[in-house]
């Protein structure tokens, strides 16, 4: 170990040095996601604050939104009558007047006024969409208890069907307790841009394949490696010093990205109370069947994305023990890390566990059919992941075996 | 005192032998492998140290495969490569101490190790110098200076004079003298000069054959009176493939007098050197190991 923890030592500057890049970068990457959707006032939780507490504000705001909405109308009437007047044999015309022009502009560009109305229009939309699903989540779980007991009381036969209805009627009563004894109101803005970045984030991977992709091929190319495998230690024992190397930069690697990303977070929240809330407050985790808050299912995505980028990093780091060159190391294993770019987009259950897209394991209802019993999609994923590292280590193993000596 | 018998060994790449059954022994003291680029120097010292896989054959210590001993064998191996890799950006103390890591050496015995090391290659001023800032002939000290950490049984140099000045090269020679005593050394080189005062066995070798083998003194008895200083004025009368030049004197290999007023020489190792490379069948014809 003493070797593990010298190699470590000699390699955390290179290491400190990507994780802080891309780790920013994740930040920035953040950022364009929270701001996208909420970055039109200059502080999307003060103004969340003021209006969701207090309904009279809320109500105001709501008036001056269907106003501009109003106005908003009147002037796409006005450009809609006039084309339809000044259509010949149906074609449009080609140019709207001047007069209608300048109203166009107006909205978007000169009117400072309107442009404030604007804001509220959209502060009052998102405000208000949030706050719905806040109180209608309770509602949703009690529709979907009340099915699922349904089919119970209703005589389905299906063995898997039954067995299902039973866990989720398990799982919704808890979360309807949960939900029902929660009073607090949350702005849910930082969570759910947290969750949208997450699922399209590309940056772990990218380090990963930064860390690695030359962690053998270079004492391969350099000759050290040969140096080395003829001393007491071994090929073997400095396969494997190399490979938890491997695994402990994109530990600390993780770690720091998701430390970077969760303090932007909770910049933008202002509150270390997003981590309390229900996640069937978020976008897209309405009928979870988690009954767990934000900041514990940042924890599980935490945990889980590690084993899939153990994964990663063990393929990685094979295909570069596998090549003499670093260039050759350098191309083999962009293959792997392209394609977890390549096929999120992609539909299907295997997928979602060979990619962790953690929307399908935690967004809906995560049941799995393994020989007619449900089957939680990461109890699934677990031993999944730990079989395909152990593969690839054991190939890595082999490969590493004393040549001679 | 140890042994290291190799026996037949070989060693093929794709159809080119490179080594073609080469047998002899390595014992404790000074070993020097001689020959020419492309002899077979680089392979044998290869396949001793299991660097590379041998085609067939045995390498024995003490009458043990070294190839079944594993890490107890490899415990006692040190081996500079011709041209020894290094990380870059580490200090020569940070390359030593991990060195010493990999021979296995314990943490508290380590630093007056790299300090005694690095005084004998005098590299004391530069521990803290990263080895990308060296010379050649400082990494060549480096490389000797980690090969005798922990002064192992078994030392292997494969061209350790390449780069050095000749002080360095003396100091060197000092070196060897002091670790001798306990160690099989075998020092490979095509400069003669590196060995010729400290060697105690020779193994010359010529295309992946041993041409001789055993030690200087009896193998210069053995070309005693082969050996022709020409004069100047009569080189024109030899095929010039066959002299070769030492200090200011035109030599050749012959059995009989060569040129008219062609005089014996006492034989030296650089004799002996082209005496395998010019005529291997001078020594085939003393019981040398030609295949």
């Amino acid at each position: 170990m003493k070797i593990f923890s010298f190699m470590l030592k000699k390699d955390m500057k290179k290491l400190l040095i990507i994780s802080a890049l891309f780790s920013l970068i994740s930040c920035v990457f953040f950022l364009s996601v929270y701001n996208n959707s909420f970055g039109f006032t200059e502080c999307y939780s003060e103004d969340f604050k003021k209006y969701a507490s207090n309904d009279q504000a809320l109500e105001e705001l709501s008036e001056r939104a269907q106003d501009y909405e109003q106005e908003q109308e009147q002037i796409y009437t006005q450009i809609d009558s006039y084309i339809s007047e000044n259509q010949v044999y149906a074609k449009p015309p080609a140019v709207l007047t001047d007069e209608l022009t300048q109203l166009l502009l107006n909205a978007r560009f000169n009117d400072t006024e309107l442009l404030e109305e604007e804001k509220y229009e959209n502060l009052y939309t998102v405000i208000s969409s949030q706050l719905l699903a806040q109180q209608t989540a309770a509602d949703n779980i009690n529709t979907k208890l009340i099915g699922y007991s349904r089919n119970v009381r209703r005589g389905v036969t299906d063995k898997y069907s039954l067995a299902v209805a039973q866990k989720l009627t398990e799982s919704y009563t808890d979360i309807l307790e949960t939900l029902n004894n929660n009073e607090r109101v949350y702005d849910t803005s930082a969570a759910n841009s947290y969750l949208s970045y997450m699922s399209e984030e590309i940056m772990l991977v990218v380090g990963v394949y930064f860390l690695l992709f030359s962690i053998f091929s270079s004492e391969i190319q350099s000759r050290r490696y040969s140096s080395f495998s003829i001393t007491k230690l071994g090929s073997k024992r400095f396969c494997m010093y190399k490979t938890l190397e491997g695994f402990t930069m994109v530990f600390i690697y993780t770690v720091i990205n998701f430390a970077f990303v969760l303090i932007a977070m909770l910049i933008k929240a202002k509150t270390l109370d997003a981590f309390n809330i229900p996640i069937q407050y978020l976008d897209g985790y309405e009928a979870s069947t988690e009954n767990i808050s934000f900041g514990k299912l940042v924890v599980v995505i935490f945990l889980l994305k590690l084993l899939y980028l153990f994964l990663l990093s063990s393929i990685v780091m094979l295909f570069s023990r596998l090549s003499r060159k670093t260039i050759l190391s350098a191309v083999l294993s962009l293959v792997p890390v392209s394609l977890t770019y390549l096929l999120r987009n992609c539909e299907g259950k295997i997928l979602s566990i060979l990619l962790f897209k953690f929307e399908s394991f935690f967004g809906d209802i995560n049941y799995v059919n393994v020989f007619e019993y449900p089957v939680k999609i990461y109890y699934l994923y677990i031993p999944f992941m730990a079989a395909c590292i152990f593969i690839a280590l054991m190939v890595l193993y082999l490969l590493s075996r004393e040549r001679s000596c | 005192m140890s042994v290291l018998t190799i026996e037949n060994l070989e060693k093929k790449y794709g159809k080119k032998q490179a080594l073609c059954g080469i047998s002899c022994e390595f014992k404790t003291g000074i070993n020097a492998l001689l020959g020419p680029n492309g002899a077979g120097k680089t392979t044998i010292m290869n396949c001793i140290s299991g660097v590379i896989p041998k085609t067939g054959g045995n390498v024995l210590l003490d009458g043990e495969d070294v190839f079944k001993m594993g890490e107890k064998y490899r415990e006692k191996l040190s081996y500079q490569f011709q041209s020894q890799p290094f990380y870059p950006s580490y200090t020569a103390h940070d390359f030593l101490h991990f060195a010493a890591l990999l021979k296995g050496m314990k943490k508290d015995k380590i630093e007056d190790e790299i300090t005694r090391v690095l005084s004998l290659v005098n590299l004391t001023e530069n521990i803290n110098d990263k080895i990308k800032s060296f010379s050649g002939g400082m990494k060549q000290r480096l490389a000797i200076a980690q090969t005798i950490l922990n002064s192992p049984e078994i030392l292997i140099f494969d061209e350790p004079s390449a780069g050095l000045d000749p002080f360095e090269r003396e100091q060197f020679k000092r070196i060897m003298m002091k670790m001798k005593e306990k160690s099989i050394i075998i020092i490979s080189t095509h400069i003669v000069s590196d060995i010729d005062t400290i060697c105690d066995s020779l193994v010359i070798l010529n295309k992946g054959s041993v041409v001789a083998n055993d030690s200087p003194d009896n193998l210069c008895k053995k070309i005693e009176g082969l050996v022709w200083d020409i004069p100047k004025e009569e080189i024109k009368l030899m095929d010039y493939d066959k002299i070769y030049f030492e200090d200011i004197n035109s030599k050749t290999i012959s059995k009989s007098k060569p040129t008219p007023n062609a005089k014996n020489s006492a034989p030296t190792l650089n004799d002996l050197y082209f005496c395998g490379q010019l005529d291997s069948k001078v020594f085939s014809d003393m019981g040398g190991d030609i295949k």
